[in-house]
């Protein structure tokens, strides 16, 4: 809460490729793992700021993500609806394997509120997918015995017993 | 790991939030200030820690997040199917999804199979009907308040009745095409004695399984001790259902007496809780942390809801049994019938028609309201379609069986 003068501070985040963003101290404060860096920092940070984890394609989102954010919520009242497609937008616009990168990117930044609407993307995506579909999704692999798999299709056989399948 | 950040895992841990895999920080003055994401606004379990190898780059806590959205948005079936899948993914998965999926007692919501032996929840009775099928001697329990219009209700149970020389048994399973008692699916059955008067419910595995806890610790060492959760031909007795002639001797109701073994009556007094299995015996169901050098750091933290940790051994003969009864119906002098409030849910009278309550003396303490409760309920609403409210302390398999003994209706009994 320092004043007038902590929105115009300019941050400087460089990416692992070495890419520089310039990123204003407000937005900045939503990397909070960046942020905890320059409060326990003696002396204002003037040098970039390395990101050993994380790529210039995911900074970019998550900084566009924020950027419109911020906008959304400092603007006026319409701002919820608009903010909503953008989020449908912002969404669909990954692959799975990026929205996984940018996860990774956002649970490394601490980024509360872009992690819990990826988090919930994913969430919508395993909504009706097989076992199989999850696991190729999350590079898991599968650690039961055959003996073990087919004890556990009773349990799913029951569970889309009687349920109709589209 | 630098002494400081080693110590301020440790705390977080005993505060309950799991911290993990900032393996990716590599410069020194990241790793000491940076704290672990947490998600907020959740009471969650901690989870154990987990090899990282298996989670290919997924941090646990965000795992546990997307699992935990996926199971709170999927209430209802079939969709809920998605968190069963979840639960089939591997080892982990499972341990991180029978976390966070609470006991119908506590959330109101079935979800494994398992769910059908534990209690229904304490303030609202779950809600399902029963179709019967005259020509196959078959009886569908399903979830729902009645039938859908498109058919397309989740089964729950399925029992077939079989006839011997010495009464009848109701082979309980969980699909409908399979009531071989040797077979994965089996769960229990109901048998009557001759006159159809006496019923007996055998639960195919122990009530008081002291198997496996959430936190995974332990349990080994009381295996030896208990039946096996093993074992899937087992037979069980669970309670007893009795049925005596009206004291009229006329086209009056019936008097039914469940004693239920299984439950002890402390179950409904003040604070009580009752026997909540937590795996059939056919699935494995570990919850040991994988990793066994982290062993030694894993935090325990006392899950909220009693019932699903602790249960005791007890001997049968000691524990005095729960026994429920039928609430007797009034006569209705102006439309000349026994009436019962079924708030409802039941609109075709029959004799088979029911509500069973608690049957105590003032010697259990228990309040009015306690006492008033119907634990079970049972009515026709149309032909061969019959509905069914159960609640805590009784299991939906419980529940189920003791609705069987009412459609096994005998001369004797009318």
């Amino acid at each position: 809460m320092s004043g007038i003068s902590d929105t115009e501070r300019m941050i400087t985040l460089k990416t692992v490729e070495g890419t520089l963003f310039d990123v204003k101290s407000s937005i900045a404060k939503d990397l909070k793992t960046v942020q905890a860096f320059i409060d326990d920092s003696d002396d204002d940070v003037t040098s970039p700021i390395p990101l050993p984890n994380v790529f210039t394609r995911e900074l970019s989102r998550i900084l566009d993500y924020l950027n419109n954010h911020h906008r959304f919520r400092s603007g006026i009242e319409k701002a919820d609806e608009e903010m909503a497609r953008y989020d449908a937008e912002f969404a669909k616009s990954m692959s799975h394997e990026e929205l996984k990168a940018l996860i990774l990117a956002a649970n490394y930044l601490n980024v509360k509120d872009l992690l819990e609407f990826l988090n919930q993307t994913v969430a919508d995506v395993i909504q009706n997918k097989s076992v199989e579909f999850v696991r190729n999704f999350f590079g898991i692999e599968n650690d039961y015995t055959p003996e073990e798999e087919e004890k556990l299709r009773n349990e799913n056989e029951w569970a889309f017993n009687g349920v109709e399948q589209d | 790991m630098s002494f400081k950040s080693i110590v301020r895992e440790l705390k977080e841990m005993r505060d309950g939030i799991g911290s993990l895999s900032r393996r990716s920080a590599e410069s020194k003055h990241w790793h000491s200030r940076v704290k672990s994401h947490v998600v907020p606004d959740v009471t969650l379990n901690p989870l154990e820690p987990v090899q990282q190898g298996q989670w290919a780059h997924l941090p646990p806590e965000l795992l546990l997040d997307i699992i935990r959205r996926v199971e709170e948005s999927e209430t209802s079936w079939p969709a809920r199917t998605v968190v069963v899948s979840c639960a089939s993914v591997c080892k982990s998965w499972r341990a991180v999804t029978k976390e966070i999926v609470n006991t119908p007692e506590q959330c109101g919501r079935l979800t494994f199979p398992i769910s059908l032996k534990q209690p229904g929840p304490r303030e609202s009775p779950i809600q399902c009907f029963i179709r019967r099928n005259r020509e196959t001697s078959t009886y569908l329990l399903y979830f729902g308040l009645v039938p859908s219009e498109n058919g397309t209700d989740k089964l729950l149970l399925a029992a077939k009745k079989i006839r011997r020389a010495t009464g009848i048994d109701f082979v309980i399973s969980l699909v409908a095409n399979d009531f071989s008692r040797s077979s994965n699916t089996y769960v229990g059955k109901l048998r009557s004695n001759f006159l159809g008067t006496k019923f007996t419910i055998c639960d195919n595995q122990s009530p008081h399984q002291a198997g496996t806890q959430p936190n995974g610790r332990s349990s080994k060492r009381f295996h030896t001790k208990q039946a096996s959760p093993r074992v899937s031909a087992g037979n069980y007795t669970v309670g007893t259902i009795a049925y005596e002639l009206n004291v009229l001797r006329t086209r009056g109701p019936r008097r039914m007496n469940c004693t239920m073994t299984s439950i002890p009556v402390s179950a409904i007094q003040e604070g009580g809780t009752a026997p909540t299995l937590t795996s059939l015996p056919q699935i494995i169901d570990e919850q040991f942390p994988l990793s066994p050098s982290l062993k030694g750091k894993a935090p325990i933290v006392d899950v909220s809801s009693t019932s699903l940790l602790e249960l005791p051994v007890q001997s049968q003969g000691l524990v005095e049994p729960l026994v429920l009864k039928n609430k007797a119906p009034r006569w209705h002098e102006q439309l000349q019938c026994w009436c019962l409030n079924f708030k409802g849910r039941v609109t075709v009278a029959s004799v088979k028609n029911f509500q069973l309550v608690a049957a105590v003396d003032p010697s259990h303490n228990l309040s009015t309201a306690e006492q008033e409760k119907v634990i079970l309920q049972f009515g026709k609403i149309g032909k061969d379609i019959f509905t069914m409210d159960y609640r805590y302390p009784l299991s939906a398999f419980q529940a189920f069986a003791i609705c069987l003994s009412s459609f096994d209706t005998k001369p004797a009994c009318e």
